[in-house]
């Protein structure tokens, strides 16, 4: 153990290139993993963290809220069905809003305080009422601070923001929701000459003890036209979330393996270097076990600090993401990578340690 | 040289190691910059890759076509305007679609043919004739799902759309994209989206192409003034306002060239290695006379060839992977940048041997002596 430590030190240069290198590659794959989570969230976050058990869409819009319409008398029908506990109408419409430092886009939801449909963490302030509406905490970077009054477009509804909701985005930018009437209005502002303005959404919290799976079922079977699904269904059908899961968790997947093979191949050609060495080693009475165990503390030492290592600057990444799209270090997804990287890691140490098994102690008498 | 390639041609394993770390690398980058490439395409056609100049939008939209609604009948007031040769429209409409049973969220875009706007590239049949109803030509990348002839039907609407045509490049927001006249689009939006519906017939964009020699910022701030609720910016400029396109572009940007940096200390990480163990041997070369910059120079011989079989392995991997990944993976393999990538791949590698070559030109050639260890 203590060879394998004074071996650390005195080979700075290649362990710390090398530690470089994990950091880098174990950085590359956090960063990747936090971004795509991030995204995920920013993208769903009105539907994953919403305060309704289940989400009734238009059958036609196949769980796409920005293409479903339906008509505001079927929240009267949703309602009738056995183990509703509450439901309301939510509407959902993609404007820009000023807020005193230049128009924005943002997405507008219109909902019933104190229905379901409301986001679920009201974290500052209290609910809208006529005029005023609550954002998402990440947009106050955008100037959607408390009490300021924005300014929406189409029409010049003015909206005063009087709290924050958190995690509660659609389409990972600018977030407000507001009452269900004022949404109204700012679609009429925007097309005075529509005859009718449908709702997006039934939002739906089901009765003590029915579950959301067989809520839903029921709703879709008793109301026609419609497609019911719980929340976390209603979030992963937004669409684009599962193409991000699944890029990003390829990318993930590539960085890991070539963190994992560097690591592999270095020891690996460290160990053909140091052939004679072990073999002077076995020669005067050391076990393969404890040049193996001192070949794996040094894998695990130098996994352990290149993910430390890429943990601080992720950090150091987060710190310099636009304020309008905050990511965050997750210390659980440190641990597991780290946890990972160790396990593979020192699976692919094994090539190294098999090479050493095989010395023979008596082939190092002739050198 | 010649002993660099020797010594690769009479120690192979020596090299498959960072050969096959870089091989892993490049293939990460290219499938980097291969979903970059995806993305952007993917997300920009309908707007990149059209022949108009200027776009014209209403003045609240932030330049985002799904968020802008201009009235039709603007497009004539537009064409007066001196320095505009013609005036197309635009409108979009994000919505399931349905072949054959098969639902699928799609682009919905409506465009005057024959106009600015028009998408330029037909790959196979032809395009909608201008107010030809109940036809679309698709994307070509639906190729493999639609053929001529079929029809598709976004839902909630009753007409359907016989495909007559393939374009290429011409996807809206990464979805599969359908081309009509704005008449058949607009019948279709008024019946999915009843709130859109208006007395006034409405576009989202008009696409102005300009006469030869005008000027693009006069005009678009001519075209404001005379219309005095739009904003006209340049193609390019509309293309960035899409959203997501130009932001997700970025990160990939910084994600790859961070992968570069890994290939950098990666390269001087095993050549550190391959140089220490033959230290003795480099010293020998030098008491016999090699000179320094002989001796670099195989390095650096040795470090391009490994990275350019990297390269090799790198790129037949990625290739493999958008062969295997479902076609709903944005991942576009291009030959431009394919070759950016492989020079910044090779003077990456030439940068991470740099700290060999150092160490190289310090070898005292008394070491061969056997006086220093």
């Amino acid at each position: 153990m203590y060879l394998a430590f004074a071996e650390l030190r005195r080979g700075r240069l290649r362990f710390g290139l090398l530690a470089a290198a994990v950091a880098l590659l174990v950085f590359l794959a956090l960063f990747l993993a936090t971004l795509g989570q991030t995204l995920v969230d920013f993208e769903t976050g009105a539907l994953a963290t919403n305060s309704a058990d289940v989400f009734v869409f238009d059958a036609a819009a196949h769980g796409n809220l920005r293409a479903s319409r339906l008509a505001p008398d079927l929240v009267g029908s949703v309602a009738s069905v056995p183990g509703v506990g509450a439901s309301a109408g939510v509407g959902q419409a993609d404007v820009s809003a000023d807020a005193g430092d230049g128009p924005r886009p943002l997405v507008l939801f219109g909902v019933q305080p104190g229905q379901p449909g409301t986001p679920g963490r009201l974290v500052a302030g209290r609910w809208p009422g006529a005029g005023e509406a609550v954002v998402d905490r990440a947009d106050t970077a955008s100037g959607f601070t408390l009490d300021t009054v924005m300014t929406v477009r189409p029409g010049a509804a003015r909206l005063r923001v009087v709290g924050y909701v958190s995690g509660a985005r659609l389409g990972a930018g600018p977030t407000a929701y507001t009452t269900v009437e004022q949404w109204r209005q700012v679609l009429r502002a925007g097309n005075p000459d529509a005859t009718s303005i449908p709702l997006n959404l039934v939002a739906v919290r089901a009765g003590p003890g029915v579950s959301a799976t067989v809520l839903a079922a029921r709703i879709g079977a008793a109301v026609p036209g419609v497609a019911a699904v719980d929340r976390a269904a209603a979030a992963a059908a937004v669409p684009g979330v599962a193409l991000i899961g699944q890029t990003f968790a390829l990318l993930v997947g590539i960085t890991f393996v070539v963190a994992v093979v560097v690591v592999g191949f270095f020891f690996l050609i460290v160990t053909v270097q140091k052939r004679r060495v072990f073999l002077a080693l076995r020669a005067l009475g050391a076990s393969t076990a404890l040049l193996a165990r001192s070949l794996l503390v040094q894998v695990a030492v130098l996994v352990t600090i290149g993910v430390a290592v890429a943990g601080g600057v992720l950090a150091g990444a987060a710190a310099t993401m636009p304020p309008t799209f905050p990511i965050a270090v997750d210390p659980v997804l440190v641990g597991e990578v780290l946890a990972a990287m160790l396990a593979g890691s020192l699976a692919a140490s094994l090539l190294s340690v098999r090479r050493i098994a095989a010395l023979d102690p008596a082939a190092g008498q002739h050198h | 040289m010649t002993l660099a390639l020797a010594e690769i041609r009479r120690h192979p394993g020596r090299f498959a190691a960072v050969t096959g770390a870089l091989a892993l690398i490049m293939f990460l980058v290219l499938v980097l910059a291969g979903l970059s490439d995806g993305l952007w395409y993917g997300a920009t056609g309908a707007i990149r890759h059209t022949d108009a100049d200027l776009e014209v939008f209403s003045v609240d939209s932030l330049h985002v076509l799904t968020r802008s609604n201009l009235a039709g009948s603007d497009a004539d007031r537009v064409r007066a305007v001196a320095g505009v040769a013609d005036v197309g429209a635009i409108g979009v409409l994000l919505a399931p679609a349905s072949v054959g049973g098969a639902v699928r969220d799609s682009a919905l875009v409506g465009y005057a043919p024959g106009r600015p706007g028009s998408p330029p590239t037909i790959v196979d049949g032809r395009l909608p004739s201008p107010g030809e109803p109940g036809v679309a030509a698709a994307d070509a990348t639906q190729r493999g799902r639609l053929r001529l002839g079929d029809t598709v039907t976004v839902e909630g609407a009753s007409q359907p759309l016989r495909i007559v045509g393939f374009v290429d490049d011409a996807r809206f927001q990464l979805l599969p994209t359908l081309w009509t006249t704005v008449d058949s689009w607009r019948t279709i939006r008024d019946q999915v989206r009843p709130e859109r519906r208006s007395r006034e017939a409405t576009v989202q964009a008009l696409p102005v192409r300009l006469a030869p020699g005008a000027d693009p910022a006069q005009v678009a701030r001519a075209i404001d003034a005379t219309l005095g609720s739009t904003t006209t910016v340049p193609r390019d400029q509309a293309v960035l306002a899409i959203p997501g396109a130009a932001q997700m572009r970025a990160t990939f940007a910084q994600i790859i060239v961070t992968t570069f940096l890994v290939a950098a200390l990666v390269v001087a990480l095993f050549f550190a290695l391959l140089t220490v163990e033959k230290r003795t041997l480099l010293a020998m070369l030098k008491a016999l006379g090699a000179a320094n910059r002989r001796l670099a120079g195989g390095l650096l011989a040795q470090a391009l060839l490994a990275s350019a079989a990297g390269l090799v392995l790198g790129g037949l991997l990625a290739v493999a992977l958008a062969a295997l990944l479902p076609a709903t993976f944005p991942v576009l393999l291009r030959a431009p940048t394919a070759v950016v990538l492989i020079v910044a791949a090779l003077l990456t590698a030439a940068t991470g041997v740099a700290l060999s070559l150092r160490r190289v030109t310090r070898i005292d050639p008394a070491l061969a002596l056997g006086g220093i260890q």
